[in-house]
């Protein structure tokens, strides 16, 4: 796995939509209990899509890189696509294959999202 | 200091893993030629099951299985072979203490008391029993030298505490419970409770006197102090292993089997149910050998000495940015130290040394209530034995040096204002 290449480290230094939304429609916060690893995700849908996402966490490369990779992903999806996403979705998404050890790392920002959808 | 030029070329992993720098002996230990000769002599010399093949192979079999018995009896200093009880390992060692004698002896409203720096292996058993039972689990804390506040112990125990089961050495803090004391304390307040000890991380390091300590029972790995795998040892008295019932049933713990009733075998075969881990046993007296050879004392001294040359090269190098988890004193260790970077998350810090050949260990190393005590989930922790030397320490800081160029500059520094703050400890 090289967590060393540059767009990674990028989105971990620099994550995109980084920063909790005014007047949600869902939040959430996914935790990692083995790792610490904590995110809060607030999200805006409208019509069944997904408008606007934030988020703030404390976490890994792997899981930081993920989740501001994700986030813009997930942007102007709808919300039954986004419940679809899958690991392998999210390798392609991330662009290297994570070792078995840290597929959580990968796991924790797609949970916290589709949790945050779940929600009533 | 140890010849670790020496000792690295009996260690076959060093050839062939050209850039090894092994830190991580604390999780498991390397092993050396004589002990996968000796596996590789068992399966293709003389492969058979023990005790009851009425043939050669499997007699000699018998032979060398039970002169590591009879090596293991010697080296931790206990009186007779059929107290030492051949397990997969501490885990099940623990387990069978607490499935056997603790389902006998805990009642309701008894207590058992462990310490927060307990392995899980040595703080489930426990709590399930507790649970199980109504009985009370007692959580001993830890003073500022890392190890069981003695005062505390002798506050909580009490006629009704029928088990207290304590770390010989913290895997996370490296510090040396004073066992003898404790034992002293206890027995004074209650004669009649039964102390255990999770010797997992001592075994390896220090000269293990079992008779000396005073506990009741010792239990310790194979693969921590250089032998394979698959092998545990529990060692007992015997009084109290011969009043228990077995672990588990089957063969060759039996005595006698009929359709009304089953009698079963003496000590140490009542606790041995089944085919043991053979070849691994017999294997075992090589790392046995080979620690003696060194001696335990040198490696005891050598570990010490290497711990405070790097205790003091990442202090003067890092400064504040490292954070020794317990106390920053090699006084008062033996070779781990886990630690905090920066804020840097230990998975990145492991992953990035593992790509520079540098093995760590990341993650709250099986001791979740001491990390949740010190208010951080996660720790990255380096481990020295016999091997290591101070070629290995500028190794680690040198890759330290190169996580913190990766990672530096990083959100979590910038973003002051956000609600997720730095771990401290």
């Amino acid at each position: 796995m090289d967590i060393y290449k540059e767009k990674i480290l990028e989105h971990y230094k620099k994550p995109h939509n980084y920063g909790h939304l005014k007047n949600p429609d869902k939040s959430n916060k996914a935790i990692n209990v083995s790792c610490g690893d904590e995110i809060e995700v607030d999200l805006i849908i409208k019509d069944q899509k997904v408008t606007e996402v934030g988020f703030e966490s404390k976490g890994c490369i792997i899981s930081t890189a993920m989740m501001s990779m994700l986030t813009d992903y997930i942007k102007d999806k709808k919300v039954n696509q986004i419940m679809k996403i899958n690991t392998k979705d999210l390798q392609k998404i991330i662009g290297i294959d994570v070792s078995p050890a840290r597929l959580k790392c990968l796991l924790i920002p797609l949970q916290s999202i589709q949790q945050a959808i779940s929600k009533n | 200091m140890l010849n670790t030029t020496k000792i690295k070329s009996d260690f076959p992993i060093f050839k062939n893993q050209l850039n090894l720098t092994y830190l991580d002996s604390t999780a498991t230990s390397l092993k050396p030629q004589s002990v996968i000769d000796k596996l590789n002599e068992y399966y293709t010399q003389y492969s058979s099951n023990i005790f009851r093949g009425l043939y050669p192979i499997s007699q000699k079999a018998t032979e060398e299985h039970e002169a590591t018995r009879e090596i293991v009896t010697k080296f931790i200093g206990a009186k007779h072979p059929e107290e030492v009880i051949f397990t997969k390992n501490t885990s099940e060692s623990l387990n069978l203490l607490m499935y056997t004698l603790g389902d006998k002896i805990v009642q309701k409203d008894d207590n058992v008391i462990i310490s927060i720096a307990e392995h899980h292996s040595n703080f489930v058993p426990w709590q399930m029993l507790c649970l199980k039972k109504e009985a009370e689990f007692r959580v001993l804390g830890i003073n500022k030298e890392g190890t069981v506040k003695l005062d505390e112990l002798e506050q909580q125990v009490d006629s009704r505490t029928k088990i207290i089961a304590l770390t010989y050495i913290s895997n996370v803090l490296g510090t040396v419970n004073p066992i003898e004391k404790i034992v002293k304390i206890a027995k004074k307040k209650n004669p009649n409770v039964i102390i255990i000890i999770d010797a997992a991380q001592a075994a390896p390091h220090l000269k293990l006197e079992v008779r000396k300590l005073g506990a009741d029972f010792v239990a310790f790995s194979s693969h921590k102090m250089l032998g394979p795998t698959g092998v545990g040892i529990l060692w007992g008295k015997k009084e109290l292993f011969e009043e228990m019932p077995p672990f588990m049933f089957g063969g060759e713990m039996i005595e006698k089997v009929s359709v009304e009733k089953t009698t079963f075998d003496k000590l140490p075969h009542k606790f041995e149910a089944g085919t043991p881990a053979i070849g691994e046993i017999i294997a075992l007296k090589e790392a046995v050998k080979y620690l003696e050879k060194i001696g335990l004392k040198n490696i005891e001294k050598h570990e010490k000495e290497l711990t405070n040359y790097a205790l003091e090269r990442l202090n003067n190098e890092f400064g504040n940015d490292f954070q020794v988890i317990g106390p920053n004193d090699y006084k008062l260790k033996t070779g781990i130290i886990a630690f905090v970077f920066k804020d840097y998350h230990p998975h990145d810090i492991a992953d990035i040394l593992g790509n520079q050949g540098i093995c760590i260990r990341a993650g709250h190393h099986c001791a979740a209530p001491l990390h949740e005590k010190a208010n951080i989930s996660a720790s990255s922790r380096m481990s020295f034995y016999l091997y290591n030397n101070q070629e290995d320490v500028e190794k680690i800081i040198n890759g330290l040096k190169k996580v913190d160029q990766i990672l530096k500059m990083g959100f979590h520094e910038r973003s002051t204002n956000s609600k997720f703050k730095q771990p401290c400890c």
